[in-house]
């Protein structure tokens, strides 16, 4: 077994948190012999301090990618493949993909947490708050803590993600909270290990817009304070302008465009990331000229319908004969911006 | 029924291994007439209880005797194979004629208690509550206090007692259909309220009807045998088979195959319907479907 | 929940008036008249039939007679049993312990077998575990149970010799009744050495192994097939995935965050085994000769003693009303939307 690194000397500063590389991800079906590709070669990179958004339409592969990395794909998905590298807090370097189930979970929650986008399905209805916070307290210390002790540290988790009267929240079921509420304790329930690497998974989708707004910033504040990573995906490019510093565009299992988030939001360089930004009526406003808000025509392709070639070709306004037979390559356009397209290969 | 339905069904080895039984069982009920070499009630007085083919060495050697009485006969004296044959039919045509009692009645009760709601809606549910208090067999008992034992009391006991499973169920899925758009959009039309309960609702609750009625026979049949067995259903000599596992039950020591057979006959019944009912609830119910 | 206990507890007022009604009515809608029916054409000297009507409350207006029938049942007053001569109330509280004793123990092991079996089967999903537990509680099912008891006979008693056939405890003891119990009142035998005690007590397990297994069978199966697939249901939540996210361990999954949430609309099947308790009870009863309510309620029918049978439908019919009722609140209580909103 190589995934454990012995030598931390090997680690430096600029060593990223989590490099996943050529990562795929395959579903059985009822017919022997056939599968699904579902994730096709997903490559990306989380530094510490860091918000990199994974953006797309839903069926692309957002939330399989991020439970690959947790290690909790469906059980009718095959192993994945490929190799995601994770830096643990006491500097050693290990797969995730090899690693034994036990072993992964003793990383989950401590050294990557999750949470989700319906917090009010994510909590089990039948626990308080308490039980489950503490749970999560317990679970991610060293030592064995009293009740006493356990019920100061949830109140100071509760404290920290913004929950007034903590205190008398601990004795609440799920069902008593409201949504924004519900995703707050998802939250301190996350953080409970301290994690290097939060995921957020559509973290705001659920929610109120009102809400969401809080949610992020609240995000975004933990971030900066714990200097974690975090890995948000969205649909939404609104969120995406407000949190990214990088940005991974994902179309049918595939990243289709990376980058800054500068990069991609100001000069995207993959007809699909031009598409999703033209049909935003957000960013519309803020500029100056004033264009047709646009629908992309047609939906995303079902896995066991794939298109041949470019998988973006049925949609594309751009697409020559060129994008039905050939497979475009994920191509550096600058330093860290690259685009999944002939058109960027100079190839149109 | 569309291909998908056939094909799902296919899959579910349990489900065609159920229709392949029930399809054997129904041609034997069909054709007990033809098939049984004796009339069920003649009575061999010179071979009492003799033994099937299996345990007669006499039988085994002579074709000629072991060819006469394949399943032995019973204490005084009838084939057990044309017993069991004409039994298949009182089995089966009760486990019908139930099925058709309750689910009829059941779906009208049902569409008239969703439909129509308030009062209609609380006497009827309050009436399921009182059944839902008299298990089956005290259901019997209460009937057949009344008409005396036998098979008509058995079909009136049985068929109220698998009634409110149907009517629970139509009244849910009205409530449920009640609300949809389609619903209120055929009442903008002017359709009746007989129209809209029968043409517009019911086809919309089909399947899980469909579920019930396979499942219904196999406990029409269960409950059938066990009043049977207790003497409150089918009376001797109709060769029903509770009643017949009742009458040999004295004999189970010397000669067991008396109890095991029509045991048996129900058990693989009951069972075939209910393997088929899971497999098309499976096959129907999209929610269940294989890989999900 | 206060206001929901309340409604609760009233909506079994219609019920209730609904079994009185029929058991009531019972006599009334026999063909022919029950009177006669009962001390037999010959016998029918004026001053008997006068009595037998008495006896049967035949003599007043309906109305009336319905009123009677209602205050004396509260009281427990069921008349007197045309075979014995006894009061219809001691002969019930005679044989009630019985059925008791049994319908616990079947209950037991039905639940007690069953809840681990169906979780196993969907923790083990798609296994050799999962299509044995499946395969095994579909024939349980579908299983007739009186015959299902005849094979225990023919297998436990007769092939192995090591169970009784019949009758809760053997010919020589005579047990003095304390709780009714016979697994409890062989330990009380007044003046018995412990060896003596623990024979007795040994021969009443015996009594009660085969009956206790045919009448938990088809609870056993329906038991399981419930708890696997509200288990399975349960394990595909989103909660349960936040608990993997948690790094918490396999076995606390699935035993606490997963159990308390699938056990929930588990407790509703003490509710729905109920009926086939009631009614596997009479079957079993009449099989073992079990001298419970079950086997005195099919004898009552088969001589006509009425008063037996509108007694045993009334009080069988109320306590299943009752025990319902309980569920439903005990549902309440541990679905703790329920406890707290309502």
């Amino acid at each position: 077994m190589n995934n454990v690194n012995p030598k931390p000397a090997a680690t430096t500063p600029q060593q990223p948190l989590l490099t996943i590389e050529d990562l795929s991800l395959s579903f059985e079906t009822s017919q022997k012999g056939v599968v699904l590709e579902a994730l096709q070669k997903v490559a990306l990179v989380v530094n510490a301090s860091q918000t990199v958004c994974i953006v797309g339409e839903s069926g692309c592969g957002k939330s399989l990618t991020s439970l690959a990395i947790m290690g909790l794909t469906p059980t009718n998905a095959l192993k994945p493949t490929g190799t995601v590298w994770f830096q643990t807090k006491d500097n050693k370097r290990v797969e995730l993909l090899s690693l034994p189930e036990r072993e992964l979970r003793k990383l989950r929650g401590r050294e990557i947490a999750m949470i989700f986008q319906d917090p009010m399905t994510s909590l089990n209805p039948a626990f308080t708050v308490e039980f489950q916070l503490c749970e999560a307290i317990q679970t991610h210390s060293n030592v064995k803590l009293s009740k006493t002790q356990l019920r100061e540290k949830a109140i100071a988790a509760l404290d920290a993600v913004g929950i007034p009267a903590p205190a008398d929240r601990l004795k609440a079921y799920p069902f008593q909270l409201s949504g924004g509420m519900s995703q707050r304790v998802m939250i301190a329930i996350a953080l409970a290990g301290d994690p290097k690497i939060l995921i957020a998974d559509e973290p705001t989708t659920a929610l109120d817009v009102t809400i969401q707004a809080q949610i992020l910033t609240l995000l975004k504040n933990l971030q900066t304070s714990r200097k974690m990573g975090l890995i948000l995906i969205t649909h939404d490019l609104g969120v995406v302008a407000e949190m990214a510093d990088f940005v991974n565009v994902m179309y049918a299992g595939q990243i289709v465009e990376s980058g800054s988030a500068a990069d991609v939001l100001h000069n995207p360089r993959h007809p699909y990331t031009q598409a999703l930004l033209n049909s935003l009526p957000a960013l519309q406003m803020t500029k100056t000229n004033e264009r047709r808000l646009e629908s992309i025509p047609g939906v995303v392709p079902h896995l066991a319908a794939r298109p041949s070639g470019c998988q973006f070709h049925p949609r594309c306004l751009y697409k020559t004969t060129v994008c039905v037979a050939g497979h475009p390559a994920l191509k550096a356009i600058s330093n860290d911006h690259a685009a999944r397209c002939f058109k960027t290969e100079g190839k149109l | 029924m569309n291909t998908t339905f056939w094909q799902g069904l296919k899959q579910n080895r349990g489900a065609v291994i159920g229709l392949v039984l029930i399809t054997v069982f129904a041609f034997l009920a069909i054709f007990a007439g033809l098939i049984a070499p004796y009339d069920p009630s003649e009575i061999f007085e010179k071979s009492l209880r003799l033994k099937p083919f299996w345990q007669n060495q006499e039988a085994l050697q002579s074709p000629h005797l072991g060819v006469s009485h394949l399943l032995g006969t019973d204490d005084v004296g009838r084939d057990v194979l044309s017993r069991l044959l004409y039994g298949a039919r009182v089995s089966l045509g009760i486990g019908t004629l139930v099925v058709l009692l309750s689910a009829s009645f059941g779906t009208v009760i049902g569409l008239i208690s969703g439909y129509y709601g308030g009062t209609v809606d609380a006497v009827i549910m309050r009436l399921v509550d009182i059944r839902m208090a008299l298990p089956s067999v005290l259901l019997a008992i209460v009937v057949v206090t009344i008409l005396g034992p036998g098979l008509s009391s058995t079909i009136i006991a049985v068929s109220t007692a698998s009634m409110p499973s149907f009517i629970r169920l139509v009244r849910a899925s009205v409530l449920a259909e009640k609300s949809k758009q389609y619903v209120q959009a055929s009442q903008t039309f002017g359709a009746s309220a007989f129209r809209q309960m029968f043409i517009t609702i019911l086809p919309n609750c089909a399947a899980p009807l469909i579920v019930q009625s396979t499942l219904g026979f196999s406990d029409g049949i269960l409950d059938a045998a066990a009043l049977g067995f207790l003497g409150l259903g089918a009376q001797p000599p109709t060769p029903e088979w509770g009643t017949m596992l009742a009458d040999s039950r004295a004999f189970i020591e010397s000669d067991p195959w008396l109890v095991t057979l029509p045991g048996l006959c129900i058990l693989f019944v009951v069972l075939a319907f209910n393997l088929f009912g899971d497999g098309l609830r499976d096959a129907l119910d999209p929610r269940l479907k294989r890989g999900q | 929940m206060f206001s929901f206990v309340i409604k609760r507890m009233l909506m079994i007022l219609p019920t209730l008036f609904g079994v009185s009604v029929i058991a009531f009515g019972l006599i009334r809608l026999v063909p022919g008249d029950p009177v006669l029916m009962m001390i037999g054409e010959r016998g029918a000297s004026p001053e008997a039939y006068a009595q037998m009507k008495a006896n049967l409350g035949l003599d007043k207006p309906i109305l009336v007679q319905y009123g009677k029938f209602v205050s004396h049942a509260i009281q427990l007053d069921f008349g007197t049993s045309i075979i014995s001569r006894r009061p219809v109330i001691e002969e019930f509280t005679s044989r009630f312990p019985a059925t008791l004793e049994l319908g616990l123990f079947s209950s037991f092991f039905a639940i007690l077998i069953g809840i681990p079996v169906g979780i196993l089967a969907a923790i083990r999903r798609n296994t050799w575990v999962d299509y044995s537990v499946m395969g095994a509680s579909l024939i349980g099912y579908s299983m007739p149970i009186f015959w299902w008891g005849l094979i225990l006979i023919l297998f436990f008693s007769i092939h192995l010799g090591i169970t009784p056939v019949s009758g809760r405890i053997a010919m020589e003891y005579d047990i003095p009744s304390v709780t009714g119990f016979l697994l409890i009142d062989t330990w009380l035998i007044p003046g018995a050495a412990f060896a003596e005690k623990w024979q007795a007590f040994v021969s009443s397990v015996r009594h009660l192994a085969l009956p206790t297994i045919a009448l938990g069978t088809i609870p056993l199966a329906t038991i399981a097939r419930m708890t696997r697939s509200s288990m399975l249901e349960v394990l595909g939540e989103d909660y349960i995935r936040t608990a993997k996210a948690k790094g918490l361990s396999r076995p606390r999954i699935v035993w606490i965050h997963a159990l308390k949430n699938a056990l929930v609309p588990v407790v509703t099947i003490i509710g729905l085994i109920l009926g086939s308790i009631v009614t596997g009870a009479i079957l079993t009863e009449t099989l073992f000769s079990w001298p419970g309510i079950g086997k005195w309620l099919i004898q009552s029918v088969t001589s006509r003693d009425y008063p037996v049978i509108q007694a045993g439908i009334l009080i069988t019919s109320v306590m299943i009303i009752f025990v319902n009722m309980l569920v439903d609140l005990a549902y309440a209580w541990v679905n703790p939307r329920m406890r707290i909103k309502t």
